[in-house]
């Protein structure tokens, strides 16, 4: 089970003399129950691994499994995909009908349409009285995302991608999306690209990191004394609690587990000076 | 990234270094002169004009080429048109049915649908060979002689340029929101043109909203910059007719003189 | 603390300069007209921006941020109050020209700033537009390529660059009109985090040169390395003052709706344990010395 990327090379124009190689050899799982984050400096390979991951592409080598199946998982409505600015996307005359042109198109039965509609919607904290009937483009940037966001919910995709989800939103807009997927995440396998690890490290079960179109490195949430470091190596834009414990752990010989969040962090580093006290 | 029909192909070459008002003019007369040849004979030396033309821009013939392929259709059309009749014709050559191939209709096919591609392929040299900034700067220049009818020149090469600029832009936007929309179960490829016409609506809309957001943002930032309209403004780069330029411009006016005659 | 006003103050009073190089608020409202009436954007904010000081404005969407901005630089006028650069009123539309030569601004979309086809003729718009001559344009395309790390990208078509490097374009071609203040609003808001780091690497050189900076961003990090830190809510001013005391202060921080950078609660956690560290670090490196001791 679990929606996996099994050796995948992607290239694009293969075959002509404009062939550029954008993904390498990836192997990725995103399993439900489970956020994993997919970090990396932009042009190393995130969004094409999401394209792939939701069967818009295929790979020019690998497979890409859906519960075991190699079935383009987006068509078919079990893999959801949020694109990055995805607000700008919505096209129709209200907000119902832009949110329900997703399972339209999917075939559900037109009786289930409105109630998915008003499900998903409530799963984005905007509420259907309010929202239901307006323009999209007469929202704000943070409720247009959210729309953007109900509208492949309203799929109930088995399996969520999402490129950059907060990209461009102020404090209360990023703590929304932060709460959607936190609530998503029990039956939902979610995979979030970012090159901002720090706003989603609390939620993250796992960290893939992608560079130069290779899989440089997975870490686990619990255990990544050596793979910490790795992350360092790439450039990616590593959050400034775990910078601070990096720094730490060239001054001492103590081995801590490295936490994300600043409590554990703190005691963390504290555990690290008094080690060399 | 594969470079679109018409892209500037950065190399150089006798031809890229010409001022881009020699291209414009020549391809203007180019196109005059096609319209106004009326025999195959013709159509041939233009042909070859062309094909000189494109060897000596050093660009390679696949890309010159390229634009063909976007009017096959137009092309196929005309062939066809001209070719085919109802019943009996002058020159029959072969019977299909009803319908008979002429071979007099099928030369005069050929002679408008390679006119069709040559005025393809030696317009899309001035693009190939001229980057997006000169030609708006040409342009304006050429058309600077028509201020005097009070018409706003600057003003329109800047709106020339501010479209040239943003052609990628925009097909890159809407790759991603076909791609997002697909991500949605739409469909571009079934159903009669009706069908496949409305699948474009949730791609059209939100393009059409974006093309308002920018402009209205793109605008306030040139006025941020002191854009206030065209006269006054003074310019980055140079670009002045050589001697090259008046030599080669006469060479070709000439020529066409001397084909007028002769054909 | 005795910044570079203070300084630019004393030397003008030698030199008998105008002293009033600034941009001042002085109690400025601006109204949007909207369906239902108008929409109080900014009510009876009162600001100065001396060169060489870096200003942080925070605020939620929807706080007057954005229109503070553009007040800035003529590109809106007060409904109420004024607004003055050098002394100049924006209301003053013979000076509106002056101004925007004067205050250049940085908006948060890459795309919808750049106008030209090819990098330098971007940067070149500004000079373009000031009918400077060819040899001094060239000048200052080559002098504002060269600050944003753009050099030898002159040829470029602008969507063969990545955000952070269009991003950096639209900054050049503010500085090639060598304004005495930039404003910049959400610059980094779409960029990746290394883009960003240049992007404020720039401004903080900017800084350095006696360029006045007003960067308006929503990520309270990027408002520790100012001078002072202004906040906005609801259209009105809620804060002016020095970083450290904002971030110090939980109970305003909530009420603002705002979270202290991680660094800062990283700090406040070491300090509940004991340790002797500053209230508001500088920088993670300063942090874990500090740590050390």
């Amino acid at each position: 089970m679990g929606l996996t990327a099994e050796n995948v090379t992607y290239v694009y124009d293969a075959g002509t003399a404009f062939a550029v190689p954008a993904l390498t050899d990836a192997d990725v799982r995103v399993e439900a129950g489970r956020l994993t984050l997919i970090v990396g400096p932009s042009g190393s390979g995130k969004s094409t691994l999401l394209a792939l991951l939701g069967g818009l592409i295929s790979p020019t080598s690998g497979r890409v499994l859906v519960d075991g199946l190699e079935t383009p998982g987006a068509l078919h409505g079990v893999v959801g995909l949020v694109f990055q600015d995805p607000e700008s996307q919505l096209f129709a005359d209200t907000v119902r009908d832009d949110v329900a042109f997703g399972p339209k198109n999917l075939g559900a039965p037109d009786t289930e349409i409105p109630a998915r509609v008003e499900e998903s919607l409530e799963a984005v904290g905007l509420s259907s009285a309010a929202f239901g009937s307006r323009s999209p483009f007469t929202l704000s940037g943070g409720e247009a995302r959210r729309v953007a966001i109900a509208g492949v919910l309203a799929m109930r995709p088995r399996y969520l991608l999402l490129d950059e989800p907060t990209a461009g939103l102020d404090a209360d807009g990023r703590e929304a999306v932060r709460t959607i997927l936190g609530e998503m995440k029990g039956r939902t396998g979610i995979a979030v690209v970012t090159h901002d690890p720090e706003e989603f490290l609390p939620l993250a079960d796992e960290v893939v990191a992608i560079a130069n179109g290779r899989v440089a490195g997975t870490l686990l949430a619990e255990e990544f004394q050596r793979d910490a470091s790795l992350l360092a190596g790439l450039g990616v834009g590593l959050p400034d609690i775990v910078r601070a414990q990096l720094l730490a752990l060239e001054r001492t010989s103590a081995r801590v587990p490295l936490a994300f969040d600043p409590e554990a962090a703190a005691a963390a580093l504290i555990a690290m000076r008094d080690a060399t006290r | 990234m594969r470079p679109a029909f018409g892209q500037y192909v950065p190399i150089s070459s006798p031809v890229h270094s010409l001022d881009a008002r020699t291209k414009m003019l020549i391809a203007l007369g180019f196109t005059v002169a096609l319209f106004l040849l009326g025999s195959l004979a013709g159509l041939a030396v233009a042909a070859v004009a062309v094909i000189a033309c494109i060897r000596v821009a050093r660009v390679p013939y696949r890309v010159a080429l390229r634009g063909v392929r976007a009017v096959a259709l137009i092309l196929a059309v005309t062939l066809i048109a001209h070719a085919l009749r109802w019943g009996s014709a002058p020159l029959p050559l072969l019977r299909i049915g009803p319908l008979t191939v002429d071979g007099r209709g099928l030369l005069e096919g050929v002679f408008f649908a390679g006119r069709i591609v040559l005025l393809v392929v030696g317009t899309s040299l001035v693009t190939l060979t001229t980057t997006p900034v000169d030609i708006a700067d040409g342009l304006e220049r050429l058309m600077s002689p028509l201020k005097i009818l009070r018409i706003p020149v600057e003003d329109l090469a800047m709106m020339l340029t501010i479209a040239l600029r943003f052609i990628p832009t925009t097909a890159t936007e809407a790759e991603r929101v076909v791609l997002a929309q697909r991500a949605r179960g739409a469909r571009f490829d079934s159903g009669g043109p009706i069908r496949r016409t409305r699948a474009y609506v949730p791609v059209l809309v939100p393009l059409f909203v974006n093309l308002f957001r920018r402009a209205e943002e793109l605008s306030t930032a040139m006025e941020a910059r002191g854009y206030r309209g065209g006269p006054g403004r003074t310019r980055l780069r140079e670009s002045r007719m050589r001697t090259v330029d008046w030599v080669v411009l006469s060479l070709f006016v000439a020529a066409l003189a001397a084909l007028a005659m002769v054909l | 603390m005795a910044g570079p006003s203070a300084r630019a103050q004393a030397e003008a009073a030698v030199f008998g300069v105008s002293s009033s190089q600034m941009i001042e608020f002085r109690d400025t409202s601006f109204s949007y007209p909207s369906p239902d009436g108008s929409r109080l954007a900014l009510s009876g904010v009162s600001l100065s921006l001396s060169p060489g000081e870096t200003v942080a404005v925070l605020g939620r969407n929807g706080s007057g941020k954005s229109t503070l901005a553009k007040l800035s630089d003529a590109l809106l006028l007060p409904s109420a109050g004024q607004v003055l650069v050098d002394d100049m009123d924006t209301r003053d539309q013979a000076k509106t020209w002056d101004i925007r030569a004067r205050v250049g601004i940085v908006f948060q979309n890459p795309d919808n700033q750049i106008v030209g086809t090819s990098v330098e003729e971007d940067a070149a718009f500004g000079p373009e537009n000031l009918g400077l001559p060819r040899e001094e344009i060239r000048r200052r395309v080559d002098e504002a390529l060269a600050a944003v790390g753009l050099a030898g990208m002159e040829r470029r078509e602008p969507h063969t660059l990545s955000e952070g490097q269009k991003q950096r374009l639209a900054v050049a071609g503010v500085l090639a009109l060598r304004p005495a203040y930039i404003v910049a609003d959400e610059p980094t808001a779409l960029l990746d985090h290394d883009s960003r780091a240049a992007v404020v690497a720039i401004l903080v050189e900017q800084a350095r040169r006696g360029v006045g900076v007003v960067h308006v961003t929503h990520d309270p990090a990027q408002a520790l390395a100012a001078d002072r830190v202004v906040v906005l809510e609801r259209g009105q001013l809620a804060f002016s003052g020095a970083p450290e005391a904002l971030f110090a202060d939980d109970a305003l921080l909530t009420a603002l709706g705002l979270q202290p950078p991680p660094l800062v609660r990283l700090a406040a956690a070491l300090r509940a344990r004991g340790a002797d560290v500053p209230v508001v670090p500088s920088n993670v490196e300063g942090l874990v010395a500090a740590l050390w001791g």
